[in-house]
C-alpha cells in the first residue's frame, strides 16, 4: 500500500545439494533426512541412515533422537513392517529416550498402584471377616460355654456375611442344634 | 494493522507479531510426534503394558516381603516371571496365607 513493502529473509539449506556429504559421514547428524534427498528412496537408504547414526560418536540421548527421527521420516516412504524389521535392534534404545521413559514410569506406577489397591482391598476384606468370626465365636461361647471343635472350625472357615447372620440368631437360639451348627 | 489512529501522514502503523517457537513448545510438539509414531508402530502400547506389569510384579514382591520377610529365590523368580493375572492371584492368596507354604505354589 502506497509503496509500503515488507521484506522477509529466510536462510535455507537445500538438503539434496549435501546428500553426498551426508552419505560420506561428513554431515552424519543429517542422516535421518537422507531419504528426503532421493526421489525414490530404498530400504538401502534407510539402512545407510541407520549405519551412519550408529557410527556417530554422540551422546546416547542424541543418537536415540536421531534414530527415532530416521524411523519417523522413513514412515513417509516405507511400510510399517519394513521399519519394524529395519529398526528391530534399535527398539530398546528408543525406549531409553528420556520422555518415553517418563511415559513408561507412569505405566509402572499405575501397575504398582493396582497391586497396592488389591492388597489393601483384600486386607480390609480379611480384617472384616476375621472380626465377624471372632464376634460370632464370642457370642456363642458366652451363651453356650465351650464349643465343639467342629463348630469352631466351621466358623473359622465362614465368610463375614454368614458370621453376621449367625450372630443375629444366637440371642434367640436355645441350643447349638437350633443354629444348625452341629 | 494497528488499531492506533492514523498518523499525520494518514497511514496506520503496522505491527508484526512474531510467534517464536520456544524450546518448550518445540519439545512438546516433538514429543507428540514421537508418541504418535510409536503408537502407530504398536511399540508404545507394548512397552506400556510391559511397564505396567513390572509395576504390578514389583508391588506383589513388596507385599510378599512385607508379609513373609525374605523370600526364597524360587518365589522371587516365580513373581518376576508372573503375568498380571498370576500377580493378582498371588496378592489375594498372600493376604490370606499365614506362611509361604500356604501359598501352595505349583
Amino acid at each position: 500500500v502506497d509503496g509500503l513493502r515488507n521484506e522477509y529473509r529466510f536462510e535455507t539449506i537445500r538438503l539434496w545439494e549435501h546428500a553426498e556429504r551426508i552419505r560420506s559421514g561428513e554431515l552424519a547428524e543429517l542422516a535421518p533426512l537422507l531419504v528426503l534427498c532421493e526421489d525414490q528412496p530404498t530400504e538401502e537408504t534407510l539402512r545407510r541412515e541407520r549405519g551412519l547414526i550408529l557410527e556417530l560418536e554422540v551422546p546416547e540421548k542424541v543418537r536415540n533422537d536421531l534414530l527415532v527421527l530416521a524411523a519417523m521420516v522413513g514412515r513417509r516412504f516405507f511400510r510399517r513392517e519394513t521399519l519394524e524389521a529395519l529398526f528391530l535392534e534399535d527398539r530398546e534404545m528408543l525406549k531409553e529416550i528420556d520422555f518415553v521413559q517418563e511415559w513408561l514410569a507412569e505405566s509402572r506406577r499405575e501397575g504398582a498402584e493396582e497391586g497396592l489397591e488389591r492388597g489393601l482391598e483384600r486386607g480390609r476384606e480379611e480384617g472384616r471377616t476375621e472380626m465377624a468370626r471372632r464376634l460370632a465365636l464370642d457370642l456363642l461361647r458366652e451363651r453356650f460355654g465351650d464349643l465343639p471343635a467342629a463348630v469352631v472350625a466351621r466358623i473359622q472357615s465362614a465368610d463375614a456375611e454368614w458370621c453376621a447372620d449367625l450372630a443375629r440368631r444366637v440371642a434367640r437360639a436355645g441350643s447349638l442344634e437350633e443354629l444348625d451348627l452341629t | 494493522v494497528s488499531d492506533k489512529p492514523p498518523s499525520e501522514s494518514g497511514k496506520r502503523p503496522v505491527r508484526v507479531v512474531v510467534d517464536p517457537v520456544t524450546e518448550a513448545r518445540w519439545q512438546a510438539e516433538y514429543q507428540e510426534l514421537v508418541r504418535d509414531f510409536l503408537t502407530e508402530m504398536g511399540w508404545l502400547d507394548q512397552w506400556k503394558a510391559e511397564a505396567y506389569l513390572e509395576g504390578l510384579r514389583g508391588e506383589t514382591l513388596r507385599i510378599m516381603q512385607e508379609k513373609f520377610g525374605d523370600l526364597p529365590p524360587a518365589l522371587t523368580g516365580h513373581i518376576e516371571a508372573a503375568g498380571a493375572e498370576e500377580c493378582r492371584d498371588l496378592i489375594r492368596r498372600a493376604v490370606r496365607a499365614g506362611s509361604i507354604e500356604e501359598l501352595e505354589l505349583s
